[in-house]
């Protein structure tokens, strides 16, 4: 993508689903993000803090989640750690951590 | 108790068994190998069943205001043990005692009214047939005031083996103990006393009270407060890991009708809390039949699923009336929808001719329920459970009969939630999402969900012995969350209460050997390694919507060995002698 500058600038577009508390506060179910390569969940979860003043009060906490949210890479692996890599395509599932019912 | 001559016997405990296991559904337990229930056909008279009040019951601190009900299940014939909130547990508690056990059969359709030191059974005909709200609404206004009464539904008196206790809107739900109650001819228990209870240390007691429940307003809870546990059904659609039309599929359209948001959206909402509880899970919505508002029901996750998805129901309408029933007639939500859903597949593959029983039809959702309570037609078979319909029917239907010695599944696909799977394949009483919590490990970066390893057994035994310990004190496990080190904390909780220095350590051994006194017990009425294991269909198929959902019998038995060996059990999961004694547990075996 050519930015103002004339520069290819490279972006990922990442989509962040939300479910539970997460989708509570932000009030709809998706949104999408575009970063700059390589992201991490913790660029992730600065963006949408940014983003959604509610996340950053009650779910994400200086680029972490807070306990009792976990985030999910396309609903397959889940995890927790800010440093994990995040791929061109990804859906990331931002969610309540428990499931117990 | 003993129901048939009105006679009861009050049996003084020794400190020595409340250390070794607490109370609820650990001292239930010991009741039960005690009093030699494995040997006893749930449904005689001989058969006991005890109401288990807990240390921590009375306490100031939050959840703490539940109960147990243990005994042999109807519907397993293995142990079965049930949780209830309720201000039942903070009444049964000033009553004195630590457990009220009852054996016998009433002559006539009585109630039993505990009032401290005076027992008696009284005729109550005209409560037979009545509605679980009706039955307790009738008994509030006979009964003298700071009386709380449990009570069965219609269902418990037809003995319909899910058949569940309840009182004030909440329902101790699996395994038939509301069955076991209506053999005995007791439509309800009530209990009254004003004995006080001393804390060992009281300042301290409301100290750690006060932290706790500052605790549980937290982010920790806020789903089950804000949201219920409905809030799961979107997120395991999502995942693939949603049962649907009885395990045929982990994902259903249209499923976001019954979401919370979706609910909260098209009708009335209130909430509520059970008692002594600042969590405040209880979301309470409006139900309409036929456009007109039909009174409340309280809606949860386990309930939500059963009666919806694995139907193949996702009308609002039509799901909220059948959980409104369920708990009219007093009936396990969980079990009824797994046997209606089986029938459902059976009908669908020609195995059985009842056409009108279809997936997605809520209507007929709701007249099985109404068989299977008065026992009428096909509701005779239903009212035993999907394991007992397979084997009527036979024609290889056993391999999809949704259940686990004889408990149906809860709401966890097992192909795409494999620790969950190994949770429910040793589980104690079956199929069970509240003794194991294994689907913790699932929702984890521990382990790839959909590939189960041997790794895992440990960390599944870890939630079984967090379950185990907050059943026997007793304390919600929608508390767990808020607790930063489990054992540490829950020791310090039991030893505030009662003046034991008891430790972290000695609460992992009390759970150990809850786990092996169960099994105890199973092995006891029967248990065999065999029943260690899941339908079929879970084994053989993938799950036909998300493929790699796939589980096959040799990985579950290799986790199946690796949980046993980490118990201290055989590879199978018998007990040695050796075992049994190091647990202290030989007085069952007659040593």
């Amino acid at each position: 993508m050519a930015g103002s500058s004339g520069v290819l600038e490279l972006v990922m577009e990442i989509t962040v689903e939300f479910f539970g508390i997460p989708r509570q506060r932000v009030g709809q179910q998706a949104t999408r993000l575009s970063l700059a390569p390589p992201v991490s969940l913790r660029m992730v979860l600065e963006e949408l803090a940014a983003r959604f003043p509610c996340l950053a009060r009650d779910c994400i906490e200086a680029g972490e989640l807070q306990a009792g949210f976990l985030a999910s890479i396309d609903g397959d692996r889940f995890i927790s750690d800010p440093s994990s890599s995040i791929a061109e395509g990804n859906r990331v599932l931002i969610l309540s951590a428990d499931a117990g019912g | 108790m003993d129901v048939s001559s009105a006679v009861a016997t009050r049996v003084e405990l020794s400190p020595e068994v409340l250390r070794q296991f607490i109370g609820g559904t650990g001292l239930g337990t010991w009741l039960m190998l005690s009093l030699d229930a494995a040997h006893c056909d749930p449904l005689s008279p001989q058969a006991p069943i005890a109401f288990i009040f807990s240390p921590l019951v009375g306490s100031p601190l939050t959840t703490s205001a539940k109960f147990a009900i243990v005994s042999r299940s109807p519907l397993t014939g293995r142990l079965n043990d049930s949780l209830a909130s309720s201000s039942f547990a903070l009444a049964g508690k000033r009553t004195g005692h630590d457990a009220i056990v009852i054996v016998g059969r009433a002559a006539e359709p009585s109630i039993l009214v505990i009032d401290e030191d005076q027992v008696s059974v009284q005729p109550a005909a005209e409560l037979w047939g009545l509605a679980v709200g009706d039955a307790d609404q009738q008994l509030k206004e006979s009964q003298p005031a700071g009386s709380q009464a449990i009570v069965i539904g219609p269902a418990g008196e037809k003995m319909v083996h899910y058949a569940t206790l309840s009182h004030d809107g909440r329902h101790a739900g699996r395994g038939g103990s509301g069955a076991v109650l209506g053999a005995k001819n007791i439509k309800a228990i009530v209990v009254r006393g004003d004995r006080r209870c001393r804390w060992d240390q009281q300042e301290q007691l409301v100290e750690l009270a006060r932290g706790l429940s500052k605790r549980s307003l937290g982010p920790a809870t806020a789903k089950y407060r804000e949201l219920g546990t409905a809030a799961n059904l979107v997120l395991f659609n999502r995942l693939h890991a949603l049962p649907v039309k009885n395990f045929q599929q982990g994902q259903l359209e249209g499923v976001e009708e019954l979401s919370p948001q979706a609910l909260s959206s098209a009708r009335e909402k209130t909430q509520t809390s059970c008692a002594a509880c600042t969590i405040g899970c209880t979301h309470i919505y409006g139900i309409r039949r036929e456009g007109e508002q039909q009174g409340t029901v309280r809606v949860e996750y386990e309930s939500l699923f059963a009666l919806g998805p694995l139907c193949g129901v996702t009308d609002q309408d039509h799901v909220l009336a059948a959980l409104k029933r369920c708990d009219e007639l007093g009936i396990d939500t969980i079990s009824t929808g797994g046997t209606i859903a089986f029938a459902m597949e059976c009908v669908e593959r020609g195995i059985l001719d009842e056409p009108w029983l279809q997936f997605g039809d809520g209507k007929a959702v709701l007249e099985a329920i109404e068989l299977i309570a008065e026992r009428r037609g096909l509701g005779d078979k239903l009212a035993e459970g999907s394991r007992s319909l397979a084997n009527h029917l036979g024609q290889g239907s056993i391999d999809f009969a949704p259940q686990v010695k004889g408990l149906e599944i809860p709401g966890y696909e097992p192909r795409a939630l494999q620790t969950m799977a190994l949770g429910f394949a040793v589980g104690s009483r079956g199929a069970d999402h509240n003794r194991s919590g294994a689907y913790e490990v699932d929702f984890s970066q521990d382990v790839d969900r959909r590939h189960g390893t041997p790794e895992a057994a440990r960390l599944a035994i870890e939630t079984e012995d967090r379950a185990s310990i907050m059943d026997s004190l007793i304390l919600c496990k929608f508390l767990r969350g808020a607790l930063d080190d489990f054992f540490e904390e829950t020791a310090q909780m039991l030893a505030t209460v009662t003046g034991w220095d008891v430790d972290a350590e000695e609460l992992r051994q009390v759970a150990a050997r809850i786990a092996t006194a169960r099994k105890l017990f199973n092995i006891h009425s029967g248990w065999t390694p065999a029943e260690d294991s899941l339908p079929a269909r879970f084994l053989t198929t993938p799950l036909p919507d998300d493929p790699r959902s796939s589980l096959t019998a040799d990985r579950l038995q290799e986790m199946i060995r690796a949980y046993n060996s980490d118990r201290g059990w055989t590879e199978t999961g018998c007990l040695t002698d050796e075992v049994i004694r190091q647990h202290g547990l030989a007085f069952a075996n007659g040593e």
